[in-house]
């Protein structure tokens, strides 16, 4: 029921929230810019504000403070559903939570947001005081549970996307496994241009994420001017170490597997495997899609360890060079 | 100091590399179709002096036509019997026109080639011998370098004297990776092979120099060539200006087997027409003065091929087979 899951969350809030948590007390205290966004029927922004500054002991919200948090009333076919979402410095998303849709008092709604957005900017005052060296204030130290994220049975996504690395308030430490698929061009790996297919899977964390994959080539085909040839295809293991910031990964990238060589054209044609090692750079962006979901455009480019060369007629009619890349679009879903 | 996870990278990196570095991919290769090392794919440059003797011409333009090789030249030379060059060419140039004409198609004018036979130097070492830059040989010089891969080498089908190969040969050495010579050349002897009559005895010194640092190919299948055409079957002849020029060309062809300068354009061209080869080596020198050019001499190891026999009737039958399939006419 969503009326009980917003009690369980306004229960959860109050306990997770100092009681009367007092306002950073050395330099200047932490504040954020606000922006409420809701039905004319809802409670107004200055509702808001105050059930916040109750909650904190001061008032948070400041127009030209570096952080933004844009909290959003929406009407929907069942209801009402509430979320917010902050929003860094540089403008790019950080964190954002939902309540449940179905809900049809807004002042009810509106009241858990306040509440929740208190624990939550209670949680980046304390984080900023740590990083500079502060003590926790009273209220951090009376309550432990303070530096736990938010109940997650509130279609929380407090913790930033998987993507993005980037912790907002809560859980940053928390391993986040993700799965996908993506397709890329590779240049360089086969005579021709190649469609590359590949699926994937890993865990991300703070700012570090780790990806293990496999991937396919299409059969590429080289020709000679007499109609013989050859057909390569690609099957390929691969493994990405990424540090993340922001919605970006820049990651070390390692490829092996296996070359398929089929003659093509020739009166006795062969079908030799060999081995390939590539070690090279990818940078990729992700992009949110839903909660879930994300669609990461990104682009590799690898070194080849091993340059295989293949023959016909004991002739060289192409070698692998020493450099090759790729450019393509992954797609997944993270498991939160 | 390297981060442990770095140094473990690149281990691993250069376990694989120092097994993996460098691989070779076999990816198979082409083999000859027949007994000889050229087959129907690789190009042709048809080089001979009379037109009416045989049917080399005839058989060159409809292999070319139905499934043989490409026909990437005709040169047209003078020596003995055939000394008069513009008579030659415009003989040649009469069987072009009515190949064309009848609708055959990749078929080159000719082109004359004006040289003396070459002549042996004091030294007897074939590199001091003075090359005469005929058009025949800078023409085969050019081809070679457009049309023949290491793969697929540029067969140069002889029915005449050898002196414009032989030629080229002096000019740039490096040909001898370009080119097979395929000639119908000289008759089987109690050894191998002599490089004599026909076409051997017209220039010795340049079958010395062809036998010795070329690839060559002898071929001494003859058979009686007045079967390819005999007058009962004129009437088969297709009703085009091949089939005329044929038709008028059929009294004046030789009735003498070693006059069938095809054997040549068919070993080279016609793979299941070369039945019998041997491998034979040349000595690679005559004697000044000689008639005649060196002995080929049967050895397992030789250099050089020998064809012993051809199946002159299935020739026969494929001559005929291409003059009257239409779709020889319409490629």
């Amino acid at each position: 029921m969503p009326t009980a899951r917003l009690r369980l969350l306004v229960c959860l809030a109050c306990i997770a929230a100092p009681a009367q948590a007092e306002a950073p007390t050395e330099a200047q205290p932490f504040t954020v810019a606000l922006e409420y966004t809701a039905p004319a029927t809802c409670p107004s922004d200055g509702d808001l504000r105050s059930v916040v500054a109750r909650r904190l002991g001061y008032e948070p919200f400041r127009e030209d403070a570096s952080e933004r948090v844009l909290v959003i009333v929406i009407p929907t076919a069942s209801g009402i559903e509430g979320r917010f979402q902050w929003l860094g410095s540089t403008g790019h998303a950080s964190g954002e939570q939902s309540f449940p849709a179905g809900q049809r008092d807004c002042a009810e709604l509106v009241r858990t947001m306040g509440l929740a957005l208190a624990v939550q900017i209670h949680l980046l005052a304390t984080e900023t005081e740590t990083s500079a060296g502060l003590p926790p204030t009273a209220g951090d130290a009376a309550s432990p549970t303070a530096a736990k994220p938010p109940p997650s049975n509130a279609s929380s996504s407090l913790a930033p996307a998987p993507a993005e690395g980037a912790a907002r308030p809560s859980n940053s430490a928390k391993l986040l496994p993700f799965v996908g698929a993506g397709v890329a061009a590779g240049l360089g790996v086969a005579p021709t241009v190649v469609p590359l297919v590949r699926v994937f899977g890993g865990v991300a964390w703070s700012h570090v994420t780790l990806e293990l994959g496999g991937e396919l080539s299409t059969r590429s085909v080289g020709e000679r001017d007499d109609g013989g040839g050859f057909a390569q295809q690609l099957m390929l293991a691969s493994f990405a170490g990424c540090g993340t910031y922001a919605r970006a990964s820049a990651c070390a990238l390692a490829k092996v597997g296996a070359v398929r060589v089929s003659g093509r054209g020739v009166d006795e044609p062969r079908s030799p495997d060999g081995v390939a090692v590539e070690l090279g750079l990818r940078l990729d962006y992700r992009q949110p899609l839903g909660a879930w979901g994300f669609v990461a455009p990104k682009a590799s480019v690898l070194g080849n360890l091993n340059r295989w060369t293949i023959t016909l007629d004991d002739l060289s009619v192409w070698q692998a060079p020493a450099v090759g890349a790729d450019v393509g679009v992954d797609v997944g879903v993270v498991f939160q | 100091m390297t981060p442990r996870p770095f140094r473990t990278v690149l281990t691993a990196s250069a376990c694989f590399c120092a097994v993996a570095c460098g691989q070779t991919l076999d990816a198979g290769a082409t083999r000859p179709h027949g007994l000889l090392p050229v087959d129907e794919r690789n190009p042709v440059v048809l080089m001979n002096d009379g037109w009416s003797d045989n049917w080399a011409g005839e058989y060159a333009v409809l292999l070319a036509n139905g499934g043989g090789p490409k026909l990437a030249g005709i040169v047209v030379n003078a020596a003995g019997t055939w000394s008069d060059l513009d008579e030659n060419v415009t003989g040649w140039r009469a069987l072009v026109a009515a190949a064309r004409e009848s609708g055959l198609s990749g078929i080159p004018d000719p082109i004359a080639s004006i040289s003396d036979k070459l002549v042996r130097p004091a030294s007897g070492v074939i590199e001091d011998t003075l090359p005469n830059r005929s058009e025949g040989a800078l023409f085969i010089l050019r081809v070679s370098s457009e049309l023949s891969r290491p793969y697929r080498p540029l067969v140069v089908a002889t029915g005449g004297r050898l002196t414009d190969v032989a030629d080229a040969y002096l000019i740039e050495p490096a040909l001898a990776e370009r080119i097979v010579v395929v000639s119908s050349l000289g008759e089987l002897s109690q050894s191998g092979a002599a490089m004599g009559v026909p076409n051997g005895e017209m220039d010795p010194w340049a079958d010395a120099i062809v036998s010795a640092r070329l690839r060559y190919v002898q071929v001494n299948a003859y058979y009686d060539q007045l079967t390819e055409v005999p007058a009962s079957r004129l009437g088969e002849l297709p009703s085009n200006a091949l089939g005329a020029f044929i038709a008028a060309k059929q009294p004046q062809v030789y009735d003498l087997d070693v006059a069938a300068d095809q054997v040549a354009v068919l070993a080279a061209g016609f793979p299941a027409f070369v039945t019998a080869v041997t491998r034979v080596s040349g000595d690679g020198s005559v004697s000044p003065g000689a008639t005649e050019g060196p002995e080929l001499t049967a050895s397992r190891e030789g250099p050089a091929w020998l064809v012993t026999e051809g199946a002159s009737a299935l020739a026969v039958g494929h001559f005929w087979e291409l003059l009257l399939d239409r779709r020889t006419y319409a490629r």
